[in-house]
């Protein structure tokens, strides 16, 4: 069988990976805002009889990149050369996609058009001649709507007719020369190495970073400044991009017909949501709207899990001997205590799908980015935070978009510091035991702890880091859209899976550990067991806190995954958790805890993402030492001020 | 009268000067369809007055201060009297159109059709205009809603 590479190129948000997911099958992160992939993915499928790799990729404007996740695209279409571009685009807007397009055609990439979002072009009442437009450009096109599932084999068709590659001559005559010199000159040298010698001049009279170390480490960078500057041309950007919107415009005219610009319902809304006086309270009003319906939503399932597993409990305990025990106690009680969240979990995610489908996030980053500014972060800043009340180690990643080293590395650092929803088991079982009727006010104002206290951290780090947040921010909103049911399905279960999956895995494991050191030496009881060694030992350090030995065992554990802080109580209460919470916690302490689970350390996936995402342990490492001790002088504040203010 | 694209107010229209910006800046902005002779419209400035968001061709991006600082643009008319350097002209309309502004505009001889002389407009604080009854200053905020176009004389 023939393996062919195709790469998926375009602007961000016009539809990549929805294309991606539509030809391979698999379930990518789709999202309506910018920058939502900011990693090469690799997907397959077989078509006759050739295996297709498809390589999705970070959106790009240009190839000239800035940010990580920029360069990814543009370092993988120089270095690893996909045998076919699909060039996706935005087909209601094509007067800026093409630019891209044009760029492609310099790297002398085979490329195929595809116009996505096409059910867009006809709401819009745009009409595009696609044969025209074929005709002109001299590669092949082809309408799309990726979300609606494509037809493979006309893609595929027109992947295997598209010409080898098209030269656009749009330059004006004296520069076009001025090109083809820098690329004689450049040949003899690079033309061994696969560089794309078009796109080597161009880029580099443009000022191309890139172009211009290909050409000094060449010994070339001299006589090239020199062509440049006897015509005059040493600062040609400006040239460039006039020629290459001159001839879009000029294709465009006989391609496309647009009705005259008018009030759109996009617009219409964000008058309403960027609106002066009702923009602010009506994003908090959002958010709290968002919580509040992943608790009500999810208490009756919730409820209806937990009798499922009181009613299991009851049956095991009637086994006898150690069988009953570890199955009732361990797996049942522990592991159960957290799939009792399960419904929660994924209506919090479902709530956090609308708010990225509909186009709303990068509003929310435009109500927010002066007061981000305040706290040193840029409005780019602002989505990972969001993302990290789902899961930090995943929100970690999309940090990349972040042009400035210093503020990516700060984003990074206080990423933890957000609540994610793992953490959010443990406030429901604390809270729940302890504040009754106002379970959920406890939890909500931990929130806006969380928030309040990463963006302190973010004043630190930059202060610690002497970051000047520097990075030009120049974020696309993009056209509001209603969700569909098929993709919020796609969303929650994606990434609830990975909460499944970890209650079986990881949760699971670190749970039967826990019951297995609580019955050991065989057959004692708890008090003596080797879980009570452990924790008694490291009890001392957290007497000042109030927390006994099980809550700093449960903590311990909790370091793998925080809802391991859960399942640990959990094998200890035996199916009553408020009887037992109770027994070694008051309120205040009980809040204490809370605000200790949030801020103590991120989990294990967390960390490795950290290390992966700044390539060296110090940050981690960092993170650790920092969270700890500051949720140790946080939760003790807070208690010895709590028990003053009751004493009183 | 060139101006930076922070000194214009929502709803202006202006055109894209090509200018000094930093490279990183230009070559982004140039990828979203930003070149010079481009007209931009200044869509929305954020509740805490900061960034802002703007409108060319069909993309709306926003860009902070800092950003918007260092773009030069020409206003095109009408356009906010914040805006509008020395000379004569004629009133077109008020953004706001709430009845206590109008109200307020016609007490300072202000008024759609009326005709006025721009005294001097340093973009920052008090314009100085003259009206049928005499010479005034107004604030800036006021200034921002009232839009105007020159008079030939
Ligand atoms: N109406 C319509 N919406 C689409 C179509 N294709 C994608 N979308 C939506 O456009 C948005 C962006 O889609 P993605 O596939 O995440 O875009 P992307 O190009 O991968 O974006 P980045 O990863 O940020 O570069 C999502 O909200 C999709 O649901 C389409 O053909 N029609
Ligand atoms: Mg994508």
């Amino acid at each position: 069988m023939k393996r062919i590479k195709v790469a998926l190129v375009g602007n961000p948000n016009v539809g990549k990976t929805a294309l991606f997911n539509a030809l391979t099958g698999a379930h990518q992160y789709v999202a309506n805002w910018p920058g939502v992939t900011v990693e090469k993915k690799t997907g397959k499928f077989t078509w006759k009889d050739y295996e297709i790799d498809v390589i999705d990729l970070p959106g790009i404007y240009t190839l000239r990149a800035r940010s990580i996740d920029e360069r990814v695209s543009r370092d993988y279409l120089i270095k690893e050369r996909p045998d076919v571009v699909f060039n996706v685009v935005d087909a209601t807007n094509l007067n800026r996609n093409l630019y891209l397009t044009i760029q492609l055609s310099e790297m002398g990439l085979k490329t195929v058009l595809i116009l996505n979002q096409m059910d867009q072009v006809k709401n819009m009442n745009i009409k595009i001649n696609t044969s025209e437009l074929e005709k002109r450009l001299g590669i092949r096109v082809i309408e799309t709507v990726a979300t609606k599932g494509v037809d493979v084999d006309e893609i595929m068709k027109a992947a295997f007719d598209a010409s080898p590659s098209v030269k656009y001559e749009i330059y004006p005559t004296q520069f076009e020369e001025l090109i083809k010199k820098i690329e004689n000159l450049s040949k003899g040298v690079l033309k061994d190495k696969g560089i794309p010698m078009r796109w080597l001049a161009v880029s580099f009279s443009e000022g191309d970073e890139l172009a211009k170390k290909i050409l000094e480490d060449n010994n070339l960078l001299e006589e090239a400044e020199k062509i440049l500057s006897e015509k005059g041309y040493q600062n040609a950007s400006l040239v460039i991009a006039r020629s290459r919107y001159n001839f879009i415009s000029s294709t465009l005219k006989q391609v496309e017909v647009r009705p005259k610009e008018s009030w759109t319902i996009s617009d219409a809304l964000d008058h309403v949501f960027t609106h002066k006086i009702l923009g602010i309270p009506i994003f908090v009003s959002i958010l709290w709207m968002m919580f509040q319906f992943a608790f009500s939503a999810s208490t009756p399932l919730s409820d209806l899990i937990d009798l499922g597993f009181q009613t299991l409990a009851n049956y095991a305990h009637a086994i006898h001997g150690w069988v009953g025990s570890l199955i009732g106690d361990g797996i049942i009680s522990g592991v159960g205590s957290v799939l009792v969240f399960v419904p929660l979990i994924f209506f919090m995610f479902f709530a956090m799908g609308v708010l990225e489908d509909t186009g709303y996030m990068s509003r929310a980053a435009f109500l927010i980015d002066r007061l981000m500014h305040k706290f040193k972060l840029s409005g780019k800043a602002f989505i990972p935070m969001i993302l990290g009340f789902g899961c930090n180690a995943s929100a970690i990643m999309t940090t990349r978009t972040i042009e400035s080293e210093k503020e990516r590395i700060i984003s990074i650092l206080i990423n933890p510091f957000i609540s994610c929803s793992a953490r959010l088991v443990v406030y429901a079982v604390i809270a729940g035991a302890f504040f009754g009727r106002f379970a959920g006010l406890a939890i909500f104002s931990i929130y806006m702890v969380s928030i309040a206290f990463a963006l302190t951290m973010a004043v630190v780090f930059s202060f610690l880091l002497k970051s000047k947040e520097s990075s030009p921010l120049t974020m696309e909103l993009p056209r509001y859209q209603l969700p569909t049911g098929r993709g919020l399905w796609i969303y929650m279960w994606s990434r609830g899976k990975h909460f499944l999956k970890k209650a079986g895995g990881i949760i699971l494991g670190a749970t039967v550990t826990v019951w297995f050191l609580s019955n050991m030496p065989w057959g004692t009881n708890i008090q003596n067991s080797w879980a009570a060694d452990i924790g008694k030992a490291l009890a001392p350090i957290f007497a000042p806190l109030h927390f006994d030995w099980h809550i700093t065992l449960a903590l311990l554990f909790g370091g793998i995954a925080k809802e391991v802080t859960v399942t640990t109580l959990g094998t200890f209460a035996g199916g009553n958790f408020s009887m037992f919470l109770k027994t070694v916690l008051d309120p205040i302490n009980a809040y204490a805890l809370m605000l200790f689970v949030l801020i103590y350390i991120p989990c294990v996936a967390t960390q490795a993402v950290m290390r992966m995402e700044t390539g060296s342990y110090k940050w981690p490492i960092l993170s650790v030492l920092w969270s700890l001790s500051s949720a140790y002088v946080i939760a003790l504040l807070f208690e010895t001020i709590g028990h003053l203010v009751v004493m009183i | 009268m060139i101006v930076t694209l922070r000194d214009c107010p929502e709803n202006t229209k202006c055109e894209l000067i090509d200018s000094d910006i930093p490279d990183a800046l230009k070559s982004r902005l140039m990828g979203l369809g930003w070149l010079p002779g481009k007209t931009i419209q200044v869509v929305r400035r954020a509740p805490m007055g900061d960034p802002t968001i703007f409108l060319v061709d069909s993309t709306k991006i926003f860009l902070r201060e800092e950003e918007s600082r260092m773009i030069k643009v020409k206003p095109l008319y009408p356009a906010p009297l914040a805006v509008a350097e020395k000379g004569v002209y004629k009133i077109t309309g008020f953004s706001a159109g709430g009845h206590r502004f109008v109200e307020r505009a016609r007490n300072s001889g202000l008024f759609v059709g009326g005709i006025i002389e721009v005294i001097s407009n340093p973009l920052k604080g008090k314009i100085i205009i003259a009206t049928k009854n005499g010479e005034i200053s107004i604030g800036r905020g006021f200034s921002e809603k009232v839009f105007v176009e020159p008079v030939r004389r």
